[in-house]
């Protein structure tokens, strides 16, 4: 298992690499000088002081030696400035995290509650009226985009209904409270889990659907086991398995579905603050944002690469 | 069985095609979306015959107005037909998936089928660039490429610098797909005995291995259309996109981002909506069934 996960840290160095590296390109192709991502506000702008910059970071350096440049800045935190703000970009960044880690955790949970018991039911009722609806729940849920699927919740239950807050994470000129931060969460949580309820429910009713037809199965009902006990503790065990590779390869779009409902309901995430920042080309603060999610899903891909191996020996000792 | 079937196939003359046609043919859901999906086509081919209204042609007298026989899906808050703007919107909608699909599709093979029949180092830099591009979130690393290549463009070419940035993107779980089913086909007889015969490496990959990866290729752009409308709208929607006044089914529904139209205006924001979500659909039902048809463990 040591071993295992070694070499799979090992593997992920190079893509590493390869993503700084990536995001290194955009910065350098990006218009605007590089350089004024890294002039602290209490400088200036005296091209006196700009030349002696450019020369102390390097700047006037053959690319390959800007790159480490970068990188050495980047691993120490130091993403540079926000060219509007002159906030530095790793702060605000990290600022950010908790509201969106908040938002996809929710999304997560209601994905797999909801989604994992509807996918086993489905597969269970294999061509009945239930399983159709529920696939074509499922087409719908991966064919509307995120954002339609907001605009739709926030007319139909913030401005018809008004049972959900329009926007922000707590209500203005109100004590801060856990009641008050869930209400607002609900609808961006419920929104941002559409899809990937739809994803987990189409997985599960596949990977259901492969083990029922397995003969340990016809083994354990012809033991004479309840069905029941059949499908919970010998089907479902092994059909989860696959489920949790879902989850990993997930990130990525959750990731990408949280910038959209975050704008729509002003949640004050990594999302919303990236599109400030791409509104106002602040080349800094967006490629701040891409290198962190980037290494985020590489991280969170080795966690479920890890998490597949534990429970599935298969990988473990391949 | 089996053997049978294949002979009376022979003296029908049903070919592997014809045979998945056949397949193809039972999902009505499938068929509902070709037919969907070809009226959508056809509506943005002739959009100048269906909308007679002009898309771009403020109406400070018909503002805001709900759908009437005049305007049937309504004015927007400056007086413009909704119908119009969606009907042109489709246009630059399904260009852009085409276009950004051809592309992905073309660097997706040539990279999966040279990095599986080269093997060793190419296979190693073609795998670990795909690992690297899928680990940037879609619509982040497009966000952020979008703005450095349209700087690079004239405005009006925009457009293009969406459709090369969607495209350049999208390809690598193509090229993984074409890529493995080399690996296993450059060692088939059929193409060890063609090499026998002094085939080229060029001619092996294209001639031989490149038809035998057709299916999976035609059911991958199938959905990797629907995914670049989504992207396009997506990117539309976040205001880095087709830029207004040019109508997009994204821009479109991003006036609704103003709670004010949002509340007041629905028929301006829900007929795009609901354009993206009947095309996309269809579009995913199709690629359904074409997987399903063109599997050969469903029969």
């Amino acid at each position: 298992m040591v071993q295992y996960i070694i070499r799979r840290v090992l593997i992920n160095i190079p893509v590493l690499i390869g993503i700084t590296m990536a995001v290194f390109l955009l910065i350098s192709l990006a218009p605007g000088d590089p350089l004024s991502a890294y002039i602290s506000p209490e400088l200036g702008r005296d091209p006196e002081v700009i030349a002696a910059l450019r020369t102390k970071f390097g700047f006037d350096q053959p690319l390959p030696i800007r790159y480490l440049n970068w990188l050495g800045q980047a691993l120490q935190g130091n993403l540079g400035f926000r060219l509007k703000t002159f906030d530095p970009v790793w702060p605000v960044i990290l600022q950010r995290i908790p509201a969106t880690l908040m938002l996809m955790v929710s999304a997560l949970s209601i994905g797999i509650i909801v989604g994992v018991p509807l996918g086993i039911f489905s597969a269970l009722r294999k061509y009945s009226v239930v399983d159709t609806l529920l696939t074509g729940g499922v087409f719908l849920g991966i064919s509307t985009p995120a954002f339609l699927v907001g605009l739709g919740s926030l007319f139909v239950f913030s401005l018809g209904l008004r049972l959900f807050p329009a926007g922000g994470m707590h209500t203005l000129g109100q004590e801060e409270s856990i009641l008050d931060t869930l209400h607002h969460l609900a609808l961006p949580a419920l929104i941002l889990s559409a899809n990937y309820i739809a994803s987990m429910l189409r997985y599960t009713r596949a990977s259901m659907l492969d083990v029922i037809s397995e003969q340990y199965v016809t083994t354990a009902r012809a033991k004479g086991l309840p069905e029941r006990a059949v499908i919970l503790r010998h089907a479902l065990s092994n059909a989860l398995i696959p489920i949790v590779t879902v989850i990993g390869f997930s990130i990525p779009n959750l990731l990408a579905g949280a910038v959209f409902t975050e704008t729509i309901f002003a949640w004050p995430g990594m999302g919303s603050v990236f599109v400030d920042g791409v509104n106002s080309r602040d080349f800094p603060l967006m490629m701040g944002v891409t290198l962190v999610t980037a290494t985020a899903v590489l991280v969170f891909n080795l966690l479920t690469d890890i998490a597949y191996a534990f429970i599935n020996p298969k990988i473990r000792f391949a | 069985m089996l053997i049978p079937a294949t002979a009376q196939s022979l003296a029908k003359g049903n070919s592997p095609t014809q045979r998945a046609w056949k397949r193809f043919r039972r999902s009505k859901l499938a068929l509902v979306g070709l037919v969907v999906v070809a009226i959508m086509t056809l509506l943005a081919i002739a959009a100048p015959i269906v909308a007679q209204q002009d898309p771009l042609k403020n109406d400070l007298l018909n503002r805001s107005k709900p759908p009437t026989v005049e305007h049937i899906f309504g004015t927007d808050r400056t007086g413009r037909d909704v119908f119009s703007r969606t009907i042109y919107g489709g246009r630059i909608s399904l260009l852009v998936g085409l276009v950004a699909v051809t592309l992905s599709v073309s660097i997706g093979t040539v990279l999966g089928l040279v990095s599986g029949f080269y093997g060793g180092l190419i296979d190693n830099i073609v795998m670990r660039l795909t690992d690297v591009i899928m680990a940037f979130p879609p619509i982040i690393i497009i966000m952020a490429a979008v703005p450095i290549v349209a700087n690079l463009l004239p405005s009006e070419a925009t457009i293009y610098g969406i459709m090369a940035v969607i495209g350049l993107l999208t390809w690598p779980q193509l090229a993984r797909l074409i890529r493995g089913q080399t690996l296993i086909l450059r060692n088939a007889d059929y193409v060890v005995a063609s090499e026998s015969l002094g085939a080229s490496k060029g001619r092996r990959m294209f001639v031989h291995i490149l038809p035998q990866t057709l299916a999976s290729l035609l059911v991958f752009a199938t959905f990797g259309i629907a995914n670049a409308i989504l992207l396009e709208a997506g990117l539309s929607f976040l205001g880095q996109g087709v830029q207004p006044p040019t109508p997009s089914w994204g821009n479109m529904v991003e006036t609704a981002r103003s709670l004010d139209i949002l509340e007041n205006l629905p028929w301006s924001w829900f007929a795009p909506g609901m354009f993206i979500v009947l095309t996309v659909i269809s579009i995913n039902f199709i690629g359904d069934a074409l997987r399903d048809a063109v599997d050969p463990k469903s029969r």
